[in-house]
């Protein structure tokens, strides 16, 4: 028999907040943090898309990372790391130190053969792999121009400063790092969690673009309900970030990013003025999944139980996601199957949302055929902007809160809807019984998650 | 500052980091402590000293010479030879 699934812990860092309880306050004031790119990357590159969402730093030594694990670790590990810590406290796990050179944990009162990590990620540790090709590729072509410039003498007004601002354009890292090849892994956050809390079960990173986060949720939720484990972290984390802003220009020049100048009204999923996503630097959610008697044994207080998962491929394009959406109503279809639920018992959906004129314009359509215009509708992308592989794990966090405080946030700048969908224009007390929250993405995937309520005081 | 107040400070520095990077107490490290005998590194622990003290005195060293130093002293006294001034700056 399949076994039931609960959601005991959230962790979160994101742009509006680095708590649960930040970003629920902001989600329901329908905050956003939206901001001119840093003027520096203005040196390399014409952006079309001038605007990004940036991560404010985390306060990594209040949560014990210091110095030298920030160095040892790519930031999408140090990210997990926070997420999940803030997951474990909520989900009343607490942690004792197994080895104090090592800044590691073991988990209390779990069976670490039967606890697993299931992470996210779209691009992995990116920020670290240019990083360290940029020190080594740089390096020395800096040094030269120093020594030329020590030779040059007087040649005339301007080429001097020429030379000195040519250098001073080539950004480098100062020095190179022994510790590159383990952060730019795709599965280094997967593994440092591991390691961080003693995990000795599946450890697995799901690599599926912006797919990634509910990927990784769906697939945790499988070990447990399959009996592999009894709990798994599970989460997505992403970390965009260079001094030229390269990773930025990718999206900037695949025509993806918002158009518009204004940053109170430039991210506006759905809308008819969208004009693409808001790339945002990063963030990472982590959920406690775990077994639903076990949870419950240990007195542990089930926020949600998540009910259903499936995942498709468009077979179609890269970039391009099939126009009929047929894979992304295939995907929620499967959910809503393996969830044991009916359309009508859908009463709301975390949508993908990313504000892209052909992706919003897919995704209400595959929403009317499936489910009307009944259930609330809204993305979270509009307060977050987008964080790639992290995104679906965000959303899966707003989607269990939604469950548990029966409320959720506005479509934030949804002023002209593309479609006749239930989008959410005010925060109000909603009877949410069943909820769904999709995430679609480059390379043809299509995940679906089904969560449904645990009223607070008793089963079901 | 005088070369002897250099070193003294130098040394503070590296002490610093050792203890931050081992775990231990900077009371327990002296000039001639050995990394791996008396404190116990193995050779994930040389890797994150080299970053930690590249780091601290913000500059790279050199990294054959810098690994294959045995004693806290030696430390001091490489940092020392990569330019002493420079690394109390």
């Amino acid at each position: 028999m399949r076994r039931r699934v609960a959601v005991t812990g959230l962790g979160v860092v994101s742009s509006i907040g680095a708590s649960v309880e930040e970003l629920w306050r902001a989600c329901l004031a329908g905050e956003s943090r939206v901001e001119p790119i840093p003027a520096s990357w203005l040196d390399y590159a014409d952006f079309a898309s001038r605007l990004w969402s940036p991560l404010p730093e985390p306060d990594w030594d209040a949560w014990g990372l210091g110095r030298i694990e920030r160095l040892q670790n790519d930031r999408t590990a140090l990210l997990a790391m926070v997420a999940a810590f803030q997951a474990l406290d909520a989900a009343g796990i607490g942690r004792e130190s197994r080895d104090e050179k090592r800044n590691t944990f073991a988990l209390k009162d779990v069976a670490p053969e039967r606890t697993g990590v299931s992470l996210g990620t779209g691009i992995g540790g990116i920020s670290s792999a240019l990083r360290s090709t940029l020190h080594q590729a740089l390096t020395r072509p800096k040094e030269s121009l120093r020594a030329l410039r020590g030779r040059l003498g007087d040649t005339g007004p301007g080429a001097l400063e020429l030379l000195d601002s040519t250098e001073r354009r080539l950004q480098a890292p100062a020095r190179a790092n022994p510790f590159a090849v383990a952060m730019t892994m795709p599965n280094t956050a997967t593994s440092a969690l591991s390691i961080k809390l003693s995990i000795l079960g599946s450890q697995r990173t799901h690599c599926a673009a912006c797919a990634s986060g509910t990927v990784a949720l769906g697939h945790g939720y499988r070990s447990i309900a399959s009996g592999e484990t009894d709990l798994v972290l599970a989460g997505g984390v992403e970390y965009l970030d260079d001094d030229y802003g390269a990773i930025f220009h990718s999206f900037d020049l695949a025509r993806t990013l918002v158009r518009d100048a204004d940053p109170a009204r430039a991210n506006r999923p759905f809308d008819r003025a969208r004009s693409g996503f808001l790339f945002s630097q990063g963030g990472g959610a982590v959920l406690v999944l775990e077994e639903l008697e076990q949870a419950r044994a240990r007195g542990a207080s089930c926020l949600a139980e998540v009910a259903g998962f499936a995942e498709t491929s468009d077979a179609y394009n890269l970039m391009v996601m099939e126009p009929e959406g047929r894979q992304i109503a295939r995907a929620v279809e499967g959910a809503l199957a393996d969830a044991g639920l009916r359309p009508e018992e859908i009463d709301y959906v975390n949508a993908h949302g990313t504000g892209t004129v052909a992706n919003d314009e897919t995704e209400t359509s595959v929403l009317a055929r499936i489910f009307g215009s009944r259930p609330l509708v809204n993305s979270t992308k509009s307060l977050l902007g987008h964080t790639l592989g992290a995104s679906g794990a965000l959303e899966a966090v707003v989607t269990v809160l939604s469950l548990q405080h029966q409320t959720t946030h506005v479509c934030r700048n949804l002023e002209e809807p593309i479609a006749d969908l239930n989008f959410v224009r005010r925060v109000d007390s909603y009877p949410i019984r069943n909820a769904l929250s999709q995430s679609f993405a480059f390379g043809g995937h299509n995940a679906a998650l089904v969560f449904k309520r645990i009223p607070q005081g008793g089963p079901p | 500052m005088g070369e002897t107040d250099i070193r003294a400070e130098v040394f503070q520095r590296v002490r610093k980091v050792v203890a931050e990077v081992l775990k231990i107490g900077e009371d327990q490290i002296t000039l001639e402590s050995r990394y791996q005998e008396d404190l116990k590194a193995d050779s994930f622990d040389t890797l994150s000293l080299l970053v930690a003290l590249e780091d601290e005195f913000d500059r790279t060293l050199e990294d054959e010479g810098s690994l294959q130093l045995a004693t806290v002293g030696e430390t001091v006294d490489f940092i020392l030879s990569q330019g002493a001034q420079a690394a109390v700056g």
